[in-house]
């Protein structure tokens, strides 16, 4: 069971590698937002907006690395070093709840389906439409 | 050795003072030194811990820069902003400025970076995307709250080393002085004249050491003082003794001066005595001439009255001229002839008339020799050739013979009274007490008169006198000098030899020099014979005395006397001072 995983695993990364695939941003299906600007995103992953509007907490996630988190960032308008910044700074004030990176966008889905309040972003293939994610925007 | 009164110290105040100055100084010491230590090595603990702080939180900050684990960082400085007196985690970027703070509102000043409230510690950031580091301030609140106890501690713990050591201090002072004051009160006591004080031993130290020293000492002093009482005792008693003894001494001193002037009258007397003798044989000499002289006149009176008149009647007008003229002549012959001359003018007077043929040549010379007749016989030549010339010449020389008895009575006489008169110049005593004028020479004439009896056989004399002033003196004293020391030289020359004085003036001296032929005084005993008691002579024989009188004698008068002597020749010089300028040496 455990080879078959890794042996799936390897064979999306190739797929997405292959393809040119679209970036969407995902939350939990507790956030009662229905869309985000970029403006708003912005404010989420730079760490200034730390509540949904209905005042649950946001949890965010973040890749370490890859084309999705690529396309994220100038889909964001940022460097990835421009935003390391700001989360040390905001991090190390101790106001924001620290974003978790994750290596697999699979394990990002898993996460996000699972935190209430919390937001991520894949590739639009490996979004699968069950569990409890929705996309609140993509990234053009 | 005068001590400043102000800094007198008794003992026990310098064994005090010196304990409680140095638990003093001791207890200072603990209250400031170890609370400042202890701050030292808290700040520096507290520093290290910061400093170590600083580094988590920089290596947090690294791994959330580089594998993004922010929840590693954020849980590194939650860590930090829990620890104890935290008040800030900084990030602070390459230029000083503050990138990022804890809490969030907080911005570094590297200026005021560590104050005395405040400790740092700081750990070097450096990555890619950030170089800077992180800074970790505590505050010193706990240090303090430490230091504050501990001072706390300190100062009760010195508090009560300082009473518990002026305590203990005061305590060993005491201790150490008690003895000590006892002792002391002892030595006052002993100094008092107590020496029956005894000090306990109370310890075995040196002080102990001491006090049985001090009774040992005292002990010592005891029986010393009781030697010295003893002593004095004993020295009292012996002082008695010899008082009495001196007493004794003096008494017999007394009884020996009264002797020895008794002696010295004795001599006096003695010398008297001899002279008297002496003069006895003098005057009886004279008398013994007057007793014959008398015997003598009384016969041939006799025997003239008888054949005077027969005999003038047997002779013619002109024989009984030439008689008378014979007789005549005969009393006016005064010859004074030794017994040898008067043989020679004997022999030769009889080898005249027998030249001329006379009939009793001898019988003639006998009859004239005893008129004294040796010559100018011839005109009566006729008469000598008469018959009868043998009766008529015994009748002559008879009347002859009273004549020159007469003559010899007379002599005698003038013998006597010179002598007697010698005598009374002698013993001239001038009762005043004073001196008198008087002439040196005269005085020894005096006792040479009254020595001629002892000196005509066998010394020869010679007066040496010189014209010398009368000096003021004590005539009869002086002759005790002159009889004494020619006295002295009559016997040293055992009655046969020269005797020499001499008399001249030498300023301020009369100088009398009486030297004798004798058998010298040996050099030595030359220094003692002015001694009293010292005599050659033996004993019984001689007293002693007589040159010391003679020395007392010139002295009397101021004078010297001195001798000079070997065998043959011994001089004494005597210097009487032609002036006596103050009253005499009392003797």
């Amino acid at each position: 069971m455990k080879h078959v995983f890794l042996i799936l695993t390897i064979c999306l990364f190739f797929c997405a590698a292959a393809l040119p695939a679209q970036t969407v941003v995902i939350v939990n299906e507790s956030v009662s937002t229905k869309s985000l600007s970029v403006k708003e995103l912005l404010d989420v992953y730079t760490l200034n907006k730390s509540h949904w509007d209905d005042g649950s907490r946001i949890t965010v996630f973040d890749l370490k690395g890859g084309k999705t988190k690529e396309s994220f960032l100038s889909y964001l308008g940022m460097t990835e070093d421009e935003l390391k910044r700001i989360w040390l700074r905001k991090q190390f004030t101790g106001k924001a709840r620290p974003p978790r990176a994750l290596t697999d966008e699979e394990e990002v889905l898993e996460a996000v389906a699972r935190t209430p309040g919390a937001i991520g972003y894949i590739s639009e293939r490996t979004y699968k439409t069950t569990r409890n994610v929705r996309i609140i925007a993509k990234v053009k | 050795m005068k001590r400043s009164s102000m800094l007198r110290f008794t003992v026990k105040q310098k064994i005090q003072l010196p304990i409680i100055l140095f638990i003093s100084v001791l207890s200072l010491f603990m209250f400031i030194y170890f609370p400042y230590e202890h701050n030292a090595a808290l700040r520096d603990s507290v520093g290290n811990e910061v400093a170590s702080l600083a580094q988590m939180v920089s290596n947090g900050v690294t791994l959330g820069l580089e594998n993004q684990d922010w929840a590693g960082m954020r849980s590194s400085i939650d860590f930090v902003r829990q620890s104890k007196d935290i008040r800030f985690v900084a990030l602070v970027d390459e230029n000083g400025a503050t990138f990022s703070a804890d809490p969030e509102d907080f911005v570094y000043d590297p200026a005021l970076a560590e104050n005395d409230s405040l400790i740092i510690g700081s750990y070097v950031v450096d990555t890619e995307l950030f170089s800077g580091e992180v800074v970790v301030g505590s505050s010193t609140r706990y240090i303090e709250g430490q230091v504050r106890k501990l001072r706390a501690t300190t100062f009760w713990a010195a508090l009560i080393t300082l009473v518990l050591g002026i305590f203990f201090g005061m305590a060993q002072a005491n201790l150490i002085v008690r003895p000590l004051s006892l002792l002391r009160l002892a030595a006052i006591k002993v100094g008092h004249g107590d020496l029956d004080t005894m000090v306990e031993r109370r310890s075995g130290d040196e002080i102990g050491d001491l006090a049985s020293e001090f009774s040992r000492m005292i002990t010592s002093v005891r029986l010393a003082q009781q030697n010295v009482q003893d002593a004095n005792a004993e020295l009292q008693t012996k002082n008695r003794l010899l008082d009495t003894e001196r007493r004794q001494l003096a008494r017999t001193l007394e009884h020996l001066k009264a002797t020895q002037a008794q002696l010295v009258q004795s001599e006096k007397m003695a010398a008297l005595g001899q002279l008297i003798a002496g003069i006895a044989h003098e005057i009886n000499t004279p008398l013994g001439a007057i007793r014959a002289s008398i015997s003598n006149i009384e016969r041939a009176l006799e025997h003239t009255l008888m054949q005077l008149p027969e005999l003038l009647s047997t002779l013619a007008p002109e024989a009984q001229r030439q008689f008378f003229d014979l007789v005549s002549l005969s009393l006016s012959t005064r010859l004074t002839l030794s017994a040898r001359e008067e043989r020679g003018l004997r022999r030769s007077l009889l080898a005249r008339l027998e030249e001329a043929g006379f009939a009793h040549a001898e019988e003639i010379t006998d009859a004239l020799a005893d008129m004294q007749l040796f010559e100018g016989w011839e005109p009566f030549e006729d008469l000598l050739r008469l018959p009868n010339v043998k009766s008529i010449l015994q009748v002559a020389s008879r009347l002859s013979l009273q004549q020159r008895n007469s003559q010899n009575i007379e002599t005698a006489v003038e013998r006597a009274s010179k002598i007697v008169f010698a005598l009374k110049n002698f013993s001239h005593h001038d009762a005043s007490g004073n001196m008198s004028l008087s002439d040196i020479t005269e005085g020894i004439d005096t006792v040479l008169t009254l020595y001629h009896n002892q000196l005509k056989h066998g010394i020869e004399v010679s007066r040496i006198f010189e014209p010398v002033p009368p000096v003021l003196c004590f005539p009869d004293e002086l002759n005790q000098v002159w009889t004494n020391l020619i006295h002295n030289a009559i016997q040293a020359m055992n009655e046969q030899g020269h005797l020499i004085i001499e008399v001249k003036q030498a300023a301020p001296w009369i100088e009398t020099r009486i030297t004798d032929t004798g058998r010298g005084i040996p050099d030595e005993i030359r220094d003692k014979i002015f001694d009293p008691f010292f005599t050659t002579k033996d004993a019984g024989e001689g007293t002693g005395l007589g040159l010391d009188i003679v020395r007392r004698i010139v002295e009397k008068h101021r004078g010297e006397i001195s001798v000079e002597s070997v065998p043959g020749q011994t001089t004494f010089l005597v210097r009487i001072p032609l002036v006596q300028d103050s009253p005499p040496v009392s003797s």
